[in-house]
């Protein structure tokens, strides 16, 4: 029987995390792109181990932790969330006071991040489940509305708990990405720090990109373990139809519950790595866009998926910084005199009098090439569940099996 | 200076209450408004519409393309009075909204039916960031005067209550508003509407051109979120005019549609009042701490879920296995 | 139909190379930005004189072009975007303008500007993109973002002009000295107003602003000026921009307040002038200079604002006959000729004459590395904004350089619609923003007196 793709003789056979060993391969040769990374070894994408790219991957990663909790909970257990930022927020916080340091109204601790980290995700999980019993009394689009309360009322606290979230708009310092031991001690390992390890120079930016995707591969792991356990299985039951589920033993209380506490734990966890690899953040910083980016990387990249999720997250972030390069790049072109800036020109405009879909003045004919930014996310969300509601994952999924029967794909 | 001392001190008992009645009551208009029209395009097609706040803004800048960049009709009807032009161009307007709620459920609307609502919810966040960003640039991102007819005029009555004529125009609107959707329902289209909201399978075994009753529910709802960001933009509240800021009223309406019940026309005049005056009351009267007052409608909000889950009059979902 | 299937087999072939060569485009154009960084970086620390004129160079330098590269990190999108958009133009001009003109020194200006949205995260990965590429930043927006960029700014030694007017930014302890702050800051802004409020007769005054750094340092200020001039703050209340402010209206009306002192942004303060107003108010009103647009004329207000209010600037008003002034208005309308007037043009001209004076020191010195920037700026004793506002210095004590002057402006609807009012146009004779000159540059003796060593308003929470 080995060898034999899609023939799966046992339920615990095809519920492995790689059954293949296409996909075995697959993933090394993934993890070893992955650990080259920030090394600017690799040919061709070397220079996404530059620090302006690194900071935006670290961010990619966070974002694809917080984004794997979400889609725990609204593309596993269906409960839709629009208050994935608050539960961000509650984490940051937690580790702003456990971690950070105090200050004239402020409230700081100083302690290790092997304390705030955690305490980040516990906190936001105990709030997670403080806010389940809601979900069990209301339902689909009401809870989202209940969720994006969550929000507005979350922004109101932050921006009055002044001993918690600093000043309204000047926000407050979080502990930078280092390891020690206790208060006061020299750190073990820095994240947060330019500098060497083992012989290779490293900018801080690489540094924290090991330490996340440590954790991203450690949360993403759990999470399709979640999906294939037990527990996943009834989140998906109760999505699918929670009366059907209850008459079948699977309790909804139970496992809402259960989907609000882990999802929220990862939100704590993603806002508190988040709001210390920038080290101050503002309370604006956890409003509505920031929940709704999430629900768009679950969406684009495929809802109840891990592998989508971190697709979606991949692009959403990486995408507008995309388009601006690419924006940019087609500005310059347009100002030479060969046939390629004639075709730049047309799309580019440069002064009030040219004509073009971008314009490269900010209050100039045209979008500019930031709100063409904005435009083309929404363009994209748009598009992407008209055309492939699966998502990128969706699409993956098409390209492999076009190949896999190829060429009698048809 | 002695005038404004004698106001302040009559601005404190009975009189402080009917200003801020009547400050609440124009709000809540607004917010019955924006939500009439977010209700009745979910009644009809499922659809809960995130950009109905953009789509507002969209409407009132219509409002400053017609009557102060183009001047039109009124360019070509100078003998009528400034107001008539003004309500002209202001009609042209909404109308032109209505246009874009057409073509925003042929475009991206239409091809979800049948889809998961969320899904179509999602939707409307991308078209929110679409239509917003393209409208902040036609404002050139800054605020523009209406020119409306009103201005800052502030009638006196009786002591020392004080009105805003916007305020005025604003409820005698929602009432007529209110008045002609009550209407509507009952004339023939109205009555397919309804059975298409009630059941499309059956409305189209009825030979309703279910098509046809989405578009004309978006016209409608965009054109009332058109209405609503008029009055957003207007002496006192919006003085002046309309702005990048003006797409994010409608998230205060949010709360009025829940409270009311996603898809009950009468919850959303209720909710959407309900919510103005306890927002200026609140404000007016509580003190606790920087936007207070902006949170209370979502803790009503919340306190009402619990109590009854699909709203005041929203209608239960019947669950079965 | 099989051979359609072909086809679309081979369309998406060409599709993938399409795309990989595109991306291979990009990919050598940015190894080869990274590459010229690193060799110019090179040169700066192994040849101490450069080929050319024995000027040293760094980050953002180019010799052989002889191209300064400047980076600007600015709100284009978010909710300052309706100033900085105006201010972020202005800017380009100035550089296209001086760079036509011989540049400096023979030395051209590479501008770039990138969207910070006003977001803490974004503002840093933008910075991040500029740190290695740009010579110094001739614009960064906002408070908290640029705060938050400090740490990594210090670690570069990066010269940058931040766009707000925070009392911080004179005091070498917090930015290291790196912050070239421009004009007076909104602390002292508030304290001459609070004389010019003593002067026309008013004893008490209540305070609406943001409760930002702008709004604190603002109400800092006017707190101790009521203090050395025995006025009285009757009331304090926070706004925060898009909410109901009906609280503040209530606070504002109740106070009685001879004057109301705002640190908003133009919508709010139409908001709050015309709710007070309806309610009865009728006290008289002034603020710090971004509350005010002289876009509110064409509002419903526009008549309040005619009588109510007195306008605190900055700079002099588009229309000014100031040398500097002229230079930047012609400029303006040759670019823009359709556009309409907006007295936040000057704001992004002055930052670049600040920066262009600051360069043109350091060509002098033969040193443009950002040490070399950085030294420039100590030794700068006087910027020449031809008259368009004082003259700034940033050598010696914050005390010895801080700028206190500010101008007070009339807002006049009837000049303001005799000359066209929305319909100007920049290429316009005699176009107007309505704001007539109540009280040239001044300094009031609260603000004169005052020992400025530290931020009025913290940061640090």
């Amino acid at each position: 029987m080995r060898g034999r793709p899609l023939l799966y003789t046992s339920y615990p056979q095809e519920m492995r995390l790689f059954p293949t060993t296409t996909k075995r391969v697959a993933m090394a040769l993934l993890f070893v792109v992955l650990f080259l990374l920030p090394l600017k070894l690799l040919p061709l994408v070397g220079f996404f181990g530059d620090s302006d790219w690194m900071i935006i991957i670290d961010r990619a990663l966070i974002f694809a932790i917080a984004a794997l909790g979400l889609n725990l909970l609204t593309g596993v257990a269906g409960q839709v969330s629009l208050g994935h930022a608050f539960f961000m927020a509650v984490g940051a916080y937690t580790a702003a006071v456990v971690g950070g340091e105090p200050g004239n109204i402020v409230w700081g601790l100083e302690l290790p991040m092997w304390i705030w980290l955690p305490a980040a995700g516990l906190v936001a999980g105990l709030i997670g489940i403080l806010v389940a019993p809601t979900a069990v009394r209301v339902r689909g689009l009401y809870l989202a509305f209940v969720t994006l309360g969550l929000v507005f009322i979350g922004q109101y606290l932050w921006r009055n708990l002044g001993s918690i979230a600093g000043g309204p708009t000047t926000g407050r310092t979080w502990p930078p990405l280092e390891l020690a031991l206790w208060r006061g001690q020299e750190p073990i390992i820095s994240f947060a720090k330019d500098g060497s390890w083992f012989g290779v120079d490293l900018v801080k930016q690489g540094k924290a990109y090991y330490l996340l995707l440590f954790l991203v591969i450690v949360f993403a792991v759990f999470a399709k373990n979640m999906m294939r356990s037990r527990v996943g299985r009834s989140w998906a039951s109760i999505r699918d139809r929670d009366i059907a589920a209850e008459i079948m033993g699977v309790a909804e209380a139970k496992g809402k519950t259960q989907a609000f506490a882990i999802s929220s734990f990862y939100a704590g966890v993603a806002g508190a790595l988040l709001a210390a690899f920038f080290g101050r953040l503002i309370p604006d910083t956890w409003d509505l866009l920031l929940a709704v980016e999430f629900i768009v990387i679950i969406l684009i990249g495929g809802a109840g998926t891990v592998a989508g999720t971190l697709l979606g997250t991949t692009f959403v972030v990486l995408l507008p910084r995309l388009v601006e390069d690419f924006t940019l790049w087609l500005a310059r072109l347009a100002e030479g005199d060969s046939v390629v800036s004639f075709f730049a020109n047309l799309v580019v405009a440069t002064d009030a009098s040219d004509f073009g879909l971008i314009s490269t003045s900010a209050a100039g004919p045209g979008l500019s090439i930031f709100q063409l930014n904005i435009v083309l996310f929404g363009v994209l969300i748009v598009v992407f569940l008209i055309f492939e509601p699966l998502g990128l994952y969706g699409i993956w999924i098409r390209i492999r099996n076009y190949w896999k029967a190829w060429p009698f794909s048809y | 200076m002695a005038d404004a001392v004698i106001i302040a001190q009559a601005a404190e008992g009975i009189d402080k209450f009917s200003n801020t009645l009547i400050s609440g009551l124009a709000l809540g208009a607004i917010y019955a408004i924006l939500a009439l029209g977010f209700v009745l395009i979910f009644k009809a097609t499922q659809v809960v519409n995130f950009a109905h706040g953009a789509i507002a803004a969209f409407g009132a800048y219509m409002v400053v393309y017609f009557a102060v960049v183009l001047n039109f009709p009124g360019r070509f009807l100078e003998f009528l009075p400034y107001t008539a032009q003004w309500a002209l161009s202001a009609l042209l307007a909404v109308a032109a909204t209505a246009l874009l709620g057409i073509v925003i459920e042929r475009v991206a609307i239409r091809p979800m039916i049948g889809k998961a609502l969320f899904a179509v919810a999602i939707i409307t966040l991308g078209l929110d960031l679409i239509i917003r960003t393209i409208t902040n640039d036609l404002m050139g991102n800054q605020s523009l005067g209406l020119a409306d007819p009103w201005g800052a005029r502030v009638r006196n009555p009786f002591g020392g209550i004080r009105v805003a004529d916007t305020q005025i125009v604003t409820l005698a609107v929602t009432v007529v508003l209110v008045l002609l959707l009550a209407w509507f329902f009952r004339t023939r289209t109205g009555t397919a509407m309804r059975a298409t909201a009630f059941d499309q399978e059956a409305a189209l075994a009825q030979g309703i051109n279910v098509g046809r009753m989405f578009a004309l529910a978006w016209a409608i709802g965009s054109a009332l979120a058109a209405i609503g960001g008029i009055f957003t933009s207007v002496f006192p509240r919006g003085a002046a005019g309309v702005s990048p800021f003006t797409a994010f009223i409608a998230f205060g309406a949010f709360p009025a549609v829940v409270i009311g019940g996603l898809d009950s026309i009468m919850g959303a005049i209720v909710g959407g009042l309900l919510v103005g005056l306890v927002e200026v009351f609140v404000a007016s009267y509580s003190g606790l701490g920087i936007g207070f007052s902006a949170i209370v409608p979502w803790l009503l909000m919340m306190a009402v879920l619990l109590v009854k889950p699909y709203g005041i009059f929203g209608t239960e979902e019947v669950r079965r296995v | 139909m099989k051979r359609m299937r072909w086809f679309a087999v081979v369309l998406a072939f060409g599709l993938v190379a399409a795309a990989c060569g595109s991306s291979d485009d990009t990919t050598t154009t940015t190894a080869a930005a990274a590459q010229a960084t690193t060799t110019t970086a090179a040169q700066a620390t192994t040849t101490t004189g450069a080929p050319e004129a024995g000027i040293k160079t760094g980050i953002g330098v180019d010799p052989d072009t002889k191209t300064i590269k400047l980076g600007a990190l600015h709100d284009l999108t978010g909710p300052f975007s309706p100033l900085v958009i105006h201010i972020n133009d202005a800017m380009k001009v100035y550089y296209d303008t001086l760079n036509a003109n011989g540049g400096i020194d023979g030395w051209m200006i590479d501008y770039q500007v990138l969207d910070t949205s006003y977001d803490v995260p974004t503002h840093l990965e933008q910075y991040e993109a500029l740190r290695n590429d740009v010579l110094a930043l001739t614009a960064s927006t906002g408070t908290p973002t640029s705060v938050s960029a400090l740490p990594a700014m210090t670690e570069d030694n990066m010269t940058f002009i931040p766009l707000s007017w925070y009392s911080g930014w004179a005091i070498p302890e917090f930015d290291g000295g790196l912050g070239l702050e421009m004009n007076t800051n909104y602390c002292i802004e508030a304290m001459n107003l609070m004389e010019f409020i003593r002067d026309q007769g008013g004893q008490t005054v209540a305070i609406a602003g943001f409760p930002s750094d702008y709004g604190l340092d603002f109400g800092a200020g006017v707190k101790l000026a009521a203090d050395f001039y025995g006025m009285e703050v009757v009331f304090d209340g926070a706004v925060i921009p898009g909410q109901d402010q009906t609280e503040v209206i209530a606070g504002i009306v109740a106070s009685e307040a001879d004057w109301t002192l705002v640190a908003v942004n133009a919508p709010v303060l139409a908001e709050l002038m015309g709710g007070a107003f309806q309610s009865g108010y009728q006290g008289r009103w002034t603020g710090a200079g971004p509350s005010y647009n002289f876009a509110l004329l064409d509002s419903p207000v526009g008549p309040l604002i005619d009588t109510l209010y007195y306008q605190s600037a900055y700079n002099v008003s588009w229309g000014d006959d100031a040398p500097g002034n002229v230079e930047m208005m012609e400029a303006m309308a040759a670019a823009f000729p359709d556009r309409l007037p907006s007295d936040a043009f000057i704001i992004g001209w002055n930052e670049g004459i600040i920066m262009t004076q600051v360069l043109a020191d350091a060509i002098a010195a033969g040193d443009l590395t950002r040490e070399g920037v950085a030294a420039a700026v100590a030794a700068q004793t006087g910027v020449d904004f031809k008259g368009t506002t004082p003259d700034q210095s940033y050598s010696g004590t914050p005390d010895e350089y801080v700028t206190r002057a500010i101008a007070i402006f009339n807002p006049d609807l009837a000049t303001y619609t005799a000359a066209g009012g929305a319909a100007q146009t920049l290429s316009q004779e005699g176009g107007t923003t309505g704001s007539l000159l109540e009280k040239d540059f001044f300094v009031s003796e609260a603000a004169q007196e005052f020992i400025f060593d530290a931020p009025c308003f913290s940061l640090e929470g």
